[in-house]
C-alpha cells in the first residue's frame, strides 16, 4: 500500500519531508530491532536507529537501486552505525550463540513485503544449515564487526581456521541465496 | 605495493571483505585488486549482498513511544545532500601542523597551482588550460588522480572551512578550518556512500582555526561526508562540522 520503497528514498533524495515521515515510519521497527540486536541496550539502540535514518536521510540521492533493495541498503547503514557506537562505547554486545538463536528462530513477518519473506526464510535455512563454528564466525563479523583476527583471538583457534571458516560459511550462504546481480 | 594479488589470491578473500572481516595490508591490497578486476568485483558484490541479506533474518522490534517524533525532529536538523551555502569565512590564521607533512605540502602546492581548488572539469581559455597543465603535472609529481573540495559548515549552515580530498596513492584528506564555533581536539571520520564511517584521527582547533590531514582508507569517490565530531561522541550524536561530497 502507498508508496513504493524506492519511492520514499527518492522523495527523501528530493528533500520530502513527508516522503521522510513514511520512510521512519515502515522501517523503524527494523532499524531499530537490528540495532538492539547488535548493541544490546536498548537507549543505545534508539540514538544508533535515529543516527541510521540520520544518515539515510542524507545520502538517499546516491542509493541506487540496482545494487541492494531498500531494506538492505538501509540496514547496512544501520549495522556500520551499530558497530561504530559499540566499538566507541565498548558495551558488550549478544553473545553469538544468543545472536544465532535469535536469527534461525521464526518470526511472523511483521512489516516485511512478501518477497521479503520468501527471502528471509531461503537465508534462514542457508544459516541453520551451517555448521556452528561456521555460523558463528560469520555472524560475529557481520553483526559485531570484528576482524577475522579478532574472532580468531576469541574462539582460540589459528588465524587461518577463521578465514576458512567464514570463507565456506559465507560461500555456502551464497549458493543457498539467489543474489542480487547488477 | 598496491596491486601485488591476481584474481585466484583475492576469491578466497572475498568473503572477508564481504563482511569486514578482512583487515591491514591484506585488505588494502585485495580491494586494490577488485578495484581493477570486473570479475572479482562482481564476486564481491555478490557476497556483499549476501551479507546484506543476513542482516533481514533480525525480527523488527518496535521502538519506545516517541521514536518517530524524535527521529522526525532529528531529520529536520540533518541537510540532505544539495547545495552548500557559502557563507564568508573568517580571515584565516594558519597554524601548521604536520600530521601528514608530505601530503599536506603538496596539498599546498596544488591548492595554490588552482587558485583555491574548486570544481576541476571544465577547462577553458588559454587561462585555464595552462591551469589544468599546471594542476596535471601537479598531480603526475604524487601518482594523484584528481582532487576535490568541498565547504565544510556548521550544523546551522555557517561556512566555516573546507575540505580537501586527493585521490591517489595515497589518497588523502586535508581538512582546514577557517572559523570553527569552538576549539579543543575534534575526531575527524569520512562516513562513506553505504554510511560507513571510518574515523581518520583527532585534529585541534586553536582560535577557531585549524589544518589536519590523514591518509584516506577509502576512494574519495566513495566518500559521502566528512566530519568532525566532539572525540568523546563519535557516532550518535550530530557532527560539529559537515562537508558533504
Amino acid at each position: 500500500m502507498g508508496l513504493s520503497d524506492e519511492a520514499l528514498v527518492a522523495g527523501m533524495a528530493a528533500g520530502d519531508a513527508q516522503a521522510a515521515a513514511g520512510f521512519v515510519r515502515r522501517f523503524q521497527a527494523r532499524v531499530y530491532g537490528l540495532a538492539l540486536s547488535i548493541v544490546g541496550v536498548s537507549a543505545t539502540a534508539e540514538d544508533v536507529a535515529q543516527e541510521a535514518f540520520t544518515r539515510a536521510w542524507r545520502f538517499a540521492d546516491g542509493y541506487d537501486p540496482r545494487r541492494a533493495g531498500v531494506a538492505p541498503w538501509l540496514l547496512a547503514i544501520t549495522r556500520n552505525a551499530a558497530i561504530d557506537a559499540v566499538r566507541l562505547r565498548r558495551d558488550r554486545p549478544y553473545e553469538p550463540g544468543v545472536l544465532l538463536a535469535m536469527l534461525t528462530r521464526v518470526d511472523e513477518g511483521g512489516s516485511r513485503h512478501d518477497d521479503e519473506i520468501a527471502e528471509v526464510d531461503r537465508v534462514r535455512t542457508a544459516l541453520r544449515g551451517l555448521p556452528v563454528e561456521q555460523a558463528t564466525a560469520v555472524v560475529l563479523a557481520i553483526f559485531h564487526g570484528w576482524t577475522a583476527k579478532e574472532i580468531a583471538e576469541r574462539e582460540g583457534v589459528p588465524l587461518g581456521t577463521t578465514k576458512t571458516r567464514i570463507r565456506l560459511g559465507m560461500s555456502r550462504l551464497r549458493d543457498h541465496f539467489e543474489v542480487r546481480d547488477e | 605495493m598496491s596491486d601485488q594479488y591476481d584474481c585466484l589470491e583475492v576469491a578466497s578473500l572475498l568473503p572477508e571483505l564481504a563482511v569486514g572481516a578482512a583487515a591491514g595490508d591484506e585488505r588494502g591490497r585485495a580491494l586494490a585488486h577488485v578495484s581493477r578486476c570486473v570479475h572479482c568485483r562482481r564476486e564481491l558484490g555478490s557476497f556483499a549482498a549476501t551479507a546484506d541479506a543476513v542482516l533481514l533474518l533480525v525480527p523488527p522490534v518496535e521502538p519506545p513511544p516517541g521514536f518517530e517524533t524524535a527521529t522526525l525532529a532529528r531529520l529536520g536538523g540533518a541537510r540532505p545532500t544539495g547545495p552548500d551555502v557559502p557563507v564568508p569565512a573568517r580571515r584565516p590564521r594558519w597554524r601548521a601542523r604536520r600530521l601528514l607533512a608530505v601530503a599536506v605540502a603538496a596539498a599546498a602546492a596544488l591548492l595554490i597551482a588552482l587558485g583555491g581548488g574548486a570544481a576541476l572539469t571544465h577547462w577553458r581559455g588559454a587561462d585555464d588550460r595552462e591551469l589544468a597543465d599546471q594542476y596535471r603535472r601537479t598531480l603526475a609529481v604524487a601518482n594523484g588522480r584528481y582532487l576535490k573540495a568541498a565547504p565544510l559548515t556548521s550544523a546551522d549552515g555557517q561556512r566555516v572551512g573546507t575540505s580537501f580530498l586527493y585521490q591517489g596513492n595515497p589518497s588523502w584528506l586535508l581538512v582546514t578550518v577557517t572559523g570553527a564555533p569552538d576549539g579543543g581536539d575534534y575526531a575527524v571520520l569520512v562516513i562513506d556512500r553505504r554510511g560507513g564511517a571510518h574515523r581518520l584521527g583527532v585534529g585541534q582547533i586553536t582560535n577557531h582555526v585549524g589544518t589536519a590531514g590523514f591518509r584516506l582508507p577509502v576512494r574519495v569517490r566513495d566518500v559521502a561526508q566528512v566530519q568532525l565530531r566532539s572525540t568523546d561522541d563519535t557516532t550518535v550524536t550530530p557532527a560539529i562540522l559537515t562537508s558533504t561530497l
